[in-house]
């Protein structure tokens, strides 16, 4: 089976980083989906099938929080885990991801071993 | 006294940031000489932070071709694959994480940072020259490039 991922994050260079993990690691992947702020990714996530998404916090326009917030008040996309990859190292502000919703936090830059593996985990 | 911990912080969370980054090093730059603009035309990355009680912001300001680098490094890639844009992107995110790491390691991480999303702006060689001189700036040097960064806390 292959899986549909969206990646939102405002930075470009994030954006491809986390495609070419994703790429290089053992997981099947069938589409990639992009989007550069929370409002991009619900357009994204109410015009494609979605296995998982990963998600900056600090974006314009819609920062990842209010995207999550978006996200959990629809029973579908509730069930889409979600990965925040952020730069975010308030204790606090992490633990109010995962009371959100938020299955796994990576700190930015991450390992791609690490991520790989926090990936697989949420997929199998 | 404070200057010199700033110093510090900011060559210790350059220098994580950039390996952990980019696989690039970073060394303390105490002789770089302002009419040196050779290294010109650069760019200046600014990022602010705000909590309840304390804002500031961390700039950096660094050779585009230093810049190109770190986007190839971080990508993979070669120069002329480099997407439009790539030099300006590289440099916000590395700010971008290194707030982050600044911030966690002078404050601890119970404290809650709102953080802007980083600018960048061209600096030509007259400006460079000034930003060399001005002493606010600690002056470091990323394998064989300048690199000028600055944390200012405005409590």
């Amino acid at each position: 089976m292959s899986y549909n991922v969206l990646i939102v994050d405002n930075s470009m260079i994030i954006r491809k980083m986390v495609a070419k993990t994703l790429s290089i690691s053992d997981l099947d992947i069938g589409q990639y989906y992009f989007a550069e702020n929370g409002r991009q990714g619900l357009e994204q996530l109410d015009a494609n099938w979605i296995d998982i998404v990963f998600a900056d916090i600090n974006m314009p326009e819609m920062n990842g929080i209010e995207m999550i917030a978006q996200m959990q008040k629809q029973e579908m996309l509730s069930r889409i885990p979600v990965v925040v990859i952020s730069t975010e190292r308030s204790r606090q502000r992490i633990e109010s991801l995962k009371a959100m919703g938020v299955r796994a936090y990576l700190q930015k830059p991450f390992v791609p071993e690490e991520f790989a593996q926090v990936v697989k985990e949420l997929l199998h | 006294m404070e200057t010199q911990d700033n110093n510090a912080l900011l060559l210790e969370v350059f220098s994580a940031v950039f390996e952990e980054f980019a696989f690039m090093f970073v060394e303390a730059e105490p002789d770089l000489d302002s009419g040196d603009t050779r290294y010109c035309p650069c760019l200046q990355a600014e990022i602010s932070f705000e909590s309840r009680d304390k804002k500031g912001f961390l700039e950096a300001v660094a050779p585009a071709e230093v810049c190109a680098e770190l986007a190839e490094n971080i990508l993979g890639t070669e120069q002329d694959e480099l997407p439009e844009q790539a030099e300006e992107q590289a440099l916000t995110e590395l700010l971008n994480v290194s707030c982050g790491y600044l911030l966690a390691e002078r404050f601890g991480t119970e404290e809650v940072f709102d953080l802007s999303i980083p600018q960048t702006r061209p600096v030509g060689e007259q400006e460079w020259s000034a930003l060399v001189e001005d002493d606010s700036h600690v002056c470091l040097r990323v394998d064989e490039s300048p690199l000028l960064a600055r944390f200012v806390l405005q409590q």
